[in-house]
């Protein structure tokens, strides 16, 4: 998919630019030719032209290309059925990236049943049947990991207070 | 010899307990219910798994690994004969003649080929592993600095050609993945190294919760987007025993063929089981005389298919454990266990941990032995899980993939590097870019960086080091070879497709 070759090819892009700038400022000992710079230094220069020959093939494949504002315009996200399992992705993403600050917050066993509920809410799938499935998965998890494991499972901030 | 016989005795006795008996046979159950799921591959399974073996010993956490590998690898054939539904991308060339044979009635018999194959195929990759890794282990001595690194090199491109159709986006990937293995404490003198004032990045990238971020994490948000799967399930009544060894006379051939071709695909770097299946499939096609019946329900097909792909784990483990190079996602998921046990793959396992070698060996063993009953009775009964709704799958997947390895380490940082991880390797995936590579890379690079800095700093000659050796070089004349066959396919794949582009205009314009 253009849409995230394109991505990563500029993620690429910019990490190497970061990385090559950055590694200039690293001490260098006698004894060791290059220092902590050289191997990052390389590795940067080469995932640079790597990304900048993925860039000019997408150029290259496009005729209709009118600068990176234009293909960037260009590009579209799925639509009809493949965009709205392309949406439950996104969701499902931003969900996943959320979790983490609600178990700091409300601790492991909450946040994780409300995850789980939230997950099986983009699926459609009825309250009846995902209320007790997240609540079952939630506890059953946190039974193996602090009751089996003996793991440190968070009970989260406000609880706690 | 003495040392050896020694770590035997007690290995066995570590595998004959009891109550590590029944943890190998529940590991391989599980994993071949793992593998019947679609989506769910051997290597989500491990990843799975391997948070939870942290707070056991590295004997019995071995065992439970190993029975889940070896039991997801077969555990896609299931699904694949009985309804046309590959678990795993391995079956997908059992499916294409198990399940015809299933249609035409012959599901047990097609099942009972399929579970005395994988037994066949990984029993003998097992002996292929003890004979060749007790013998590397001893060549491995030989490497030094120049070596491991041009070793690396060689490990690296391989994957870069194998596992992309692109050797540009292969190499990017790769590339990627180096720039953030550098993150962290510099390998040779202790300088923090892009840590932009994080100081929860000053112990570096964690090998595991990267690669659990970048295999499970990223499979549940793919997972997400697809649609529900709709399949129909052939019911088969019998086990299928006596058919399969009716089979054997018949097989054998086939059998040893593709159990060769398994085992030594998965000794190669960036192969896997989904590899050697096709080779060990394309082979049998050729040399059987009735090549008509392919495709449409032959019994070869069913078993060069399973032979070749469980004999991949076998082979796989070899330069895992003679050289520490991990050659797919699962023995990477098993090089990320060794590590947080505290264990250093290479010669010094085969004198420090022997005991635990021929666990290894053993278990191994044992679990392909395993798969032989689970597989012939049990079977019908495994394949219902093919059809367990993806909704009550992927919440329990995300879960145990962000939060197992933070749960293990016991910091939360972990959560959002398995996140990250689960991102990149979702956006990377989408873009058609190799995910291998980068966790290979995520392994490979500090020992990459860490042999080639120390080469140059033991060395009069600079970088003529690396060519100077003789190992040395020939691994990176190897290296070039791979590369150059790899440059090649892609021009002669892209002048294919120009060609079928202008033979689809000039038909158009007729």
């Amino acid at each position: 998919m253009k849409l995230f070759e394109w991505l990563v090819a500029i993620m690429a892009l910019v990490m190497s630019v970061v990385f090559f700038q950055v590694a200039r400022g690293f001490p260098r000992l006698t004894a060791d030719p290059g220092g902590a710079a050289l191997f990052p230094q390389v590795v940067a220069v080469f995932t640079g032209t790597m990304a900048m020959i993925l860039i000019a093939r997408l150029v290259l494949a496009d005729p209709s290309f009118r600068g990176l504002r234009g293909a960037i315009a260009g590009l579209q996200l799925p639509r009809g059925e493949s965009g709205e399992l392309f949406l439950r992705s996104v969701a499902g993403i931003l969900l996943s990236i959320a979790y983490p600050y609600f178990v700091i917050k409300v601790g492991f066993i909450i946040a994780s049943m409300v995850f789980v509920l939230l997950l099986m809410m983009i699926y459609r799938v009825s309250l009846l049947v995902s209320v007790p499935f997240a609540v079952v998965t939630g506890y059953a998890i946190y039974f193996v990991f602090n009751q089996l494991l003996g793991a440190f499972v968070p009970e989260g901030q406000w609880i706690s207070l | 010899m003495e040392l050896i016989s020694q770590s035997v005795l007690l290995a066995l006795g570590i595998l004959f307990d009891p109550a590590n008996l029944v943890l190998l046979f529940g590991a391989v159950l599980a994993g071949i219910l793992v593998g019947v799921i679609p989506g769910l591959t051997s290597s989500v399974a491990l990843g799975l798994l391997l948070p939870l073996t942290f707070t056991v010993d590295k004997d019995t956490a071995f065992i439970l690994l190993l029975g889940i590998y070896c039991g997801a690898t077969y555990g896609g054939s299931i699904p694949a004969i009985l309804m046309n539904l590959p678990g795993t991308p391995t079956a997908a060339v059992t499916a294409v003649e198990g399940y015809p044979m299933a249609k035409r009635g012959e599901g047990s018999r097609a099942l009972g080929i399929a579970a005395l194959s994988s037994t066949t195929g990984g029993l003998f990759s097992c002996i292929i592993l003890i004979l060749l890794s007790l013998q590397l282990s001893q060549v491995a001595l030989l490497f030094a600095g120049p070596e491991y690194f041009a070793l690396c090199v060689f490990a690296l491109v391989v994957v870069v050609v194998v596992s992309s159709q692109s050797i540009v986006k292969g190499f990017l990937a790769c590339g990627m993945g180096l720039l953030i293995s550098t993150i962290g404490l510099d390998p040779v003198n202790p300088t923090p190294r892009f840590t932009f004032g994080i100081p929860e990045i000053l112990i570096g990238i964690p090998e595991v919760p990267a690669t659990i971020g970048l295999f499970c994490v990223a499979e549940a948000y793919r997972l997400l987007g697809q649609p529900a799967v709709v399949a129909a399930y052939l019911q088969s009544k019998t086990s299928g025993f006596i058919l399969a060894v009716r089979e054997i006379p018949k097989l054998w051939r086939t059998w040893l063929r593709s159990s060769v071709i398994g085992t030594f695909i998965g000794i190669l770097p960036g192969t896997g089981a989904v590899m050697a299946s096709f080779f060990a499939y394309g082979d049998a096609r050729r040399r059987s005389k009735e090549r008509e019946r392919f495709g449409k329900g032959a019994p070869e097909g069913v078993c060069a298919s399973e032979s070749a792909n469980n004999a991949v784990t076998g082979g796989a483990l070899v330069p895992l454990l003679t050289l520490g190079i991990p050659g797919d996602v699962n023995t990477l998921m098993l090089l990320g266990a060794m590590f947080v046990h505290g264990l250093v793959p290479g010669p010094t396992l085969f004198i420090q941990e022997s005991q635990l070698v021929f666990v290894i060996f053993g278990s191994m063993i044992l679990a392909n032995l395993f798969i032989l009953p689970i597989g012939l009775y049990l079977s019908t009964y495994i394949a219902r899980a093919a059809l367990l709704p993806a909704q009550f799958i992927v919440p329990i997947i995300l879960i145990l993939s962000i939060t197992g390895p933070a749960m293990g380490y016991g910091h939360i940082y972990y959560f959002w590097i398995a996140i990250v991880f689960g991102l990149l390797g979702y956006v990377l995936s989408r873009g058609g870019f190799p995910v291998l590579a980068v966790a290979m890379t995520l392994i490979l690079g500090p020992i990459l960086e860490r042999n080639f800095r120390f080469s140059l700093m033991l060395s009069d000659t600079g970088y003529w080091i690396f060519l100077t050796r003789p190992i040395s070089l020939g691994l990176l004349l190897l290296a070039l070879v791979a590369l150059v066959f790899g440059l090649r396919r892609e021009i002669l794949a892209r002048r294919r497709e120009e060609m079928e582009a202008l033979n689809v205009n000039v038909e158009g314009e007729k």
